[in-house]
């Protein structure tokens, strides 16, 4: 197994992952510098160029690859102008010059011209939405080291399979970013995300409908949240099985405590917890939902096989039923976990309606 | 100290009966006690999967539920309202608001002064 891990950008989180998890990864990636190039998650920080300079000398210390991930989906146009151009390249030169091994972009234009004029690797991201051979042969001719596939194809075993087959360069899966399958929202935000996350002229958004709205689908139709893209420690032997041992765990933006107990996990393949809070996006709703991850022992066997019409199957909301569990009054002395069906049957409380 | 300590209480009840009221799940993602600039105090409640119907058909109910759940803050609200996430039907917040003089003329006239918010209560002035 192979295993990618996020840096949250600065040196003291570096220095913690490094220290406590070096051992059980292959290579860590963090955001490039918003000044040059936006990211598909909103940055934190400032990953100036001697933090990234710095960063890669400590990964390498460690005999680790060192990632920075630029994977804007929308950059306005910008990088097809000749200023543009000539300030991504300039960008991607001090990447060289910092020594990084790799760097992940979604542009096709991007990863043409750094695969073109630079030695490091150039990696395709899950935001290039790879979801097919016939994409992923286009990326490798392109020049691509690795893809990241399309996360709505991550329990498509037979699409998974197909990509392995038609391409030699690496093959990357995105473990736990907690995605909706098919998520309707996801090119729009990406494109919110990449100007907000990017050199000026930054929009101040008044609010994020996508985000907003996927929260409040999940928590009407909880079953969504079982049918989204990620994938257990427990499974990440079934992708082995067909050629895919490149694991990337998905929370530049999460705490570094978490960071570290998430890598242990899908290292030890063992999580006897609420599912929800392996999640990158939709973390905080492990105070609203419960998932006991060992329930899901052998539903990667239906998600294999299955041919993705739910509306004719059911399976995931009947596993939803079944084993999804909603807190009432978190955090209190009341606090209790009541089953979906016994919340249907009505609220158990002294409070009358 | 002890507004503070009620404040996980308030969240958890307004959240559960809810639930109760609605039938299904719905998620106080967040409750703040709020100042303003402009002067308006109150208390915010950050919603997911409450509907503009839901406040409508259960407008009463809710205040009540909001003021009893809410009684220890004495806040004592000018006006209670839903903000909808703009041009949708999605609820994001919940306000209860002792309004300064500014926001009472706003909110005191017979026109909601902005498209996205449903009253569901206001005090007679
Ligand atoms: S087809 Fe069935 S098993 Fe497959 S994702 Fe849909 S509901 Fe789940």
């Amino acid at each position: 197994m192979k295993l990618c891990a996020p840096l949250p950008g600065h040196l003291d989180a570096t220095k913690k992952i490094l220290k406590e998890e070096a051992s059980n990864l292959h290579e860590v990636f963090m955001a490039g510098s918003s000044d040059y190039i936006p990211t598909g998650r909103q940055a934190l920080g400032e990953s100036f160029s001697e933090t990234i300079e710095e960063t890669t000398r400590l990964v390498h210390e460690d005999n680790l690859r060192m990632d920075v991930v630029m994977n804007a989906s929308c950059m306005g146009g910008r990088h097809l102008t000749d200023e543009g151009l000539h300030r991504y390249m300039s960008y991607l030169e001090i990447l060289a010059r910092a020594g990084v091994d790799a760097v992940t972009l979604a542009d096709p234009y991007l990863i043409e011209v750094a695969s073109r004029n630079f030695s490091f690797d150039v990696i395709v991201s899950c935001i290039s939405f790879v979801d097919s051979p016939e994409k992923a042969i286009f990326y490798e001719e392109l020049g691509a080291d690795g893809i990241t596939v399309d996360t709505s194809i991550n329990r498509d075993f037979h699409v998974l399979e197909a990509i392995r087959d038609a391409v030699s360069c690496d093959i990357r899966v995105l473990v736990n970013e907690g995605c909706l399958y098919k998520c309707p929202f996801r090119y729009f935000d990406f494109n919110v995300v990449s100007h907000t996350s990017g050199p000026p002229p930054v929009p101040k958004i008044s609010f994020n409908y996508y985000q907003r709205k996927c929260r409040s689908l999940r928590v009407k139709k909880p079953w969504l949240l079982m049918k989204a893209n990620w994938v257990r420690p427990e499974d990440l032997k079934a992708y082995e099985e067909i050629g895919i041992d490149t694991f990337k765990i998905s929370g530049r933006n999460q705490p570094v405590n978490w960071v570290i107990e998430t890598i242990k996990t899908y290292k030890s393949r063992d999580f006897s917890g609420n599912l929800i809070d392996l999640l990158d996006y939709s973390r905080s709703m492990k105070h609203l939902f419960y998932i006991p991850n060992k329930k899901l022992d052998g539903a990667i066997d239906r998600w294999k096989s299955c041919d993705r019409n739910c509306h004719r199957c059911g399976f995931c909301k009947d596993l939803t039923a079944q084993i999804m569990k909603v807190y009432l009054e978190r955090g209190t002395d009341r606090e209790m976990l009541v089953s979906l069906t016994e919340l249907n049957e009505g609220v158990p409380d002294e409070y009358p309606e | 100290m002890n507004t503070l300590n009620n404040l996980l209480d308030h969240r958890g009840s307004i959240e559960k009966r809810l639930m109760k009221l609605t039938g299904r799940v719905i998620w106080v993602v967040q409750l703040n006690l709020s100042s303003f600039s402009c002067g308006c105090t109150g208390i915010t409640i950050f919603f997911a999967g409450l509907e503009k119907e839901d406040v409508e058909v259960f407008a009463s109910r809710i205040v009540e539920i909001l003021n009893e759940v809410t009684a220890s803050v004495r806040l004592d609200p000018d006006i209670i309202y839903a903000s909808l996430v703009p041009g949708s039907s999605e609820v994001g917040s919940i306000s209860l608001k002792r309004l300064c003089d500014e926001c009472r003329k706003d909110y005191g006239g017979d026109v909601r002064p902005w498209s996205n918010i449903s009253i569901l209560y206001k005090k007679a002035c």
